[in-house]
Order: structure tokens, then sequence, then C-alpha cells
């Protein structure tokens, strides 16, 4: 393939003492591709993304994104990286803005500049009365859209969000999950998104199918159904799962 | 990433952390009371009992209230010290220090910044303490202005501080020297101990 993957995951494996939790991971993320991180809870897929994004140490196997091994060049791929953690990680007690020019300031960016790039994100999500306003008295659903707005700020290439849609209501799921594509549509963005929830695989989306630290299938969402000949996306992640357990 | 990424963003977490700690306008006073307690019960208290008379190297009497003044400001900065390791803590637990460690900039680089970002707060605390100090002891600082953001003279801006640098083991002596006066005024009920 000639062009470069966003996130090229190569043999990961890591354990937590005895307990192996990934095993021999691989797979890719091409620019312009949503990819959906498929797994029940436990299967490894907030290991994985705290891996890619350095919170760990890596033991085995090589993360890559666009071409650059990340233990070589950390701070350069933590560059090109925005980040929705599965946990909120907005400060409670500031206020919305404080919170965005905060990460813009670890990122480098002058005031101006953040100014400019928070009015814009802001006004994306929806939230530009709400600026002033304290994290705390934001709403769940308010709360994941300022994340996404921030993890855009300092344009990165490549999005990762791990389970962003937790205990968000229905119209809020969905704003997100058509923001995130639309990113990748038009901006060309790559994203990885986890979850749990079947259903947000949608159209067209790429699947990656995690269960307890193995990659159990890989590919167009419309292939896994040819795959596994089933009707749904639910019942071809329940057979993919299980089919190994059986065996 | 140049030089000036590297202060912007020092520049933000120092703000983040100023704004913390204006939002909590308890840690404020609180951290204020403990001393200006002491300045007030314990001070006057003392003033007759300890003090440091005209003996070498000190050149004039120095009241208690004076001779406390570095203490003082040990105490509060001490206080942020703690209160903004605990602030790390806290950090760590709503999880914003993850923002932090995926910023694109070296970990020693974003630990230090952090931890300076402590002092120049614990050091822009301590200003309002030396000016009631200042008003309630009159006395007057040695050197430039105490409100300043030099971080090593924690001692060194109050004649107490300066009469301690000249004299090598005047903290420990003094420490030992108060140590006794206590057990001294314990052993005799209440009785002032012959300084």
């Amino acid at each position: 393939m000639s062009i470069v993957p966003a996130l090229a995951i190569d043999g990961l494996g890591h354990r937590f003492g005895p307990r192996q939790v990934l095993k021999n991971v691989t797979f890719s993320v091409a620019p312009g591709d949503f990819t959906v991180l498929l797994g029940l809870n436990g299967a490894g897929k907030t290991t994985l993304f705290s891996l890619a994004t350095r919170l760990y140490a890596q033991a085995e196997g090589t993360i890559r994104i666009f071409g650059m091994d990340i233990r070589e060049r950390m701070l350069e791929c933590l560059r090109q990286m925005g980040i929705v953690f599965q946990h909120p990680t907005l400060d409670p007690d500031l206020s919305l803005d404080q919170n965005l020019f905060y990460h813009c300031a670890l990122h480098g960016l002058s005031h101006r500049e953040a100014g400019r790039r928070i009015a814009a994100e802001v006004e994306r999500v929806g939230l530009t009365e709400q600026r002033r306003d304290k994290v705390r008295q934001l709403s769940g659903g308010q709360r994941r859209r300022v994340e996404i707005a921030r993890a855009l700020l300092h344009q990165p290439r490549l999005l990762l969000l791990d389970e962003p849609t937790v205990g968000l209501d229905i119209a809020s799921r969905q704003f997100m999950l058509d923001h995130a594509r639309r990113l990748c549509r038009e901006e060309g963005l790559a994203a990885l998104w986890a979850t749990h929830l079947i259903d947000e695989v949608g159209e067209g989306a790429k699947v990656v199918v995690l269960h307890k630290g193995e990659v159990r299938a890989d590919g167009a969402a419309a292939e896994l159904l040819g795959l596994t000949r089933a009707p749904s996306m639910r019942v071809a992640f329940e057979t993919l799962v299980e089919e190994r357990e059986a065996a | 990433m140049r030089p000036i990424h590297y202060l912007r963003c020092f520049a933000g977490i120092a703000n983040r952390e100023w704004l913390r700690f204006l939002n909590q306008r308890g840690r404020f006073f609180s951290a204020l009371v403990r001393p200006l307690v002491w300045l007030a019960i314990f001070a006057t208290g003392f003033h007759f009992v300890l003090g440091v008379s005209i003996i070498p190297p000190y050149e004039t009497y120095i009241p208690y209230a004076v001779y406390i003044a570095p203490g003082l400001i040990a105490m509060i900065l001490m206080f942020n010290g703690m209160l903004s390791s605990l602030s790390m803590v806290y950090d760590r637990e709503m999880g914003s220090m993850r923002i932090l460690m995926v910023s694109p900039l070296p970990r020693w680089f974003l630990l230090s910044a952090k931890l300076l970002a402590g002092v120049i707060v614990s050091v822009l605390h301590r200003a309002p303490l030396v000016w009631l100090h200042r008003r309630i002891a009159r006395f007057d600082l040695v050197g430039p202005d105490a409100g300043s953001a030099r971080v090593v003279v924690v001692l060194g801006d109050t004649p107490a501080g300066k009469l301690c640098q000249r004299h090598e083991f005047c903290d420990l002596s003094d420490v030992l020297r108060l140590l006794c006066s206590i057990s001294a005024l314990a052993r005799q009920g209440g009785e002032p101990p012959p300084l």
C-alpha cells in the first residue's frame, strides 16, 4: 500500500503481571478511515489506547503513527493525535474556555491562535453560549462534545476515541458519531472509535473486533457480514466472539 | 517544538494553577489563618519571654514577632507545597493529568513546569502574609520586596533571615534554644525561663 497508514499496530502485546491483556494485535487505520474497534468490556480496548498514547510503556510489538515509531518519536506522534479518553478529563472547576485554552497552551499554541480555533471548534459542536460556564454545570453530553472539540484544537490527523458515547442519550450519541464521521469524510482525518455498542458500526465503516486481547476480525462492515453469513452486525459479532471459545 | 512553545506551555500550566488557587478561596484563607494565629497569639504571649537579646551576631534586640517571620513564611510555603501536591493527586483522580501526559512536550518539562507553577503560586500567596506581618510586627524588609518572585530567598528577605544567613548554625542553635526554653517553661510551671 502506497499510503502511509495513520495508525499501524503490529504484533502488539501487553500484560499486567501474569495476565496477558493484549496478544499479537495487528491492524491499521488509513487516513480518512472511520474504524470502529469493537469489543466487550475488558477486551483490551482501553489498554490499547493507553499504549498508543504512551500512557503505558509498551513491551511487545510496534505502534507507528504516520510511519513514525511511537517509542522513538513519541512527541511528534503525540502531536498528530487527538484523543478523547473513556473517562472525563476536563477540569470541572474551570470554565469551558479555560479548559480549552489550557489544552492549547499544552500544545504550544499562541493565545490569539488558540482563541480563533476555540471559537471555531466550539461553534461546530454548538456550545458557543456555554463558553463561560463551569464544566461542572454542563451536562454529560455537552462535556463529551467539549472533549471532542478539544481533541481537534491542535489539528491532529489521527483521532482516537475511547468509548466516547458512554452514558449519552440517543441524540448526543448520534451527534458524536455524525461529527466524527464528518471529520473523516470531509477533512481526511483517520479515526479509531472504540465501543462495545454494535449499532455504532455504520455503513461503510471499517471494523476491528477485539476479544480477550486478540483481534478476531478486521475488515469493512459488509465484509464481516459476508464472512460470517450473518444477517446483522450483532449476529456477526456474536459469531466471531463465540467461534473460538467453542473451539 | 521551539522554546516559544515550551514557554507557552509553561504559561498555560502556571495560569491553570493560579485559576485553581483563585477558585479555592478556602485554601487561601486557611493557609493564612495558621501563621496569623501564631503571630497574634503566640507572638504576643511570648513577647517578653522569647526574643533574641543583643548578643553577636545580633546588633539590636529582636522581638519574637520579627524573629518568627521566616518560620511563618516557611510555614505558608510548606502548606502551599502540600496543597499543590494534593492538587496533582486530584488531577490524577479526575483524569486531567492525562491531558498533561499526552501533550507533545517532554515529560521532564511538564513535571518541572507543574512544580514551578506551584512555587510561583506559593510565593504570590506569601505576599499578603508578609504584608500583614510587617503591619503587625513593624519591621522593614531588607532587599527586594517580598512580593517579587524570588524563590530561593525564603529566609533571606527578613532581618532575622539575614542574621540567620550570617551565622551558619544559627537556625540549628535557635531551634535547640527554643526547645530548651519550652522544656524549661514546662519544668518551672509557667515561670519565664532565663534567657
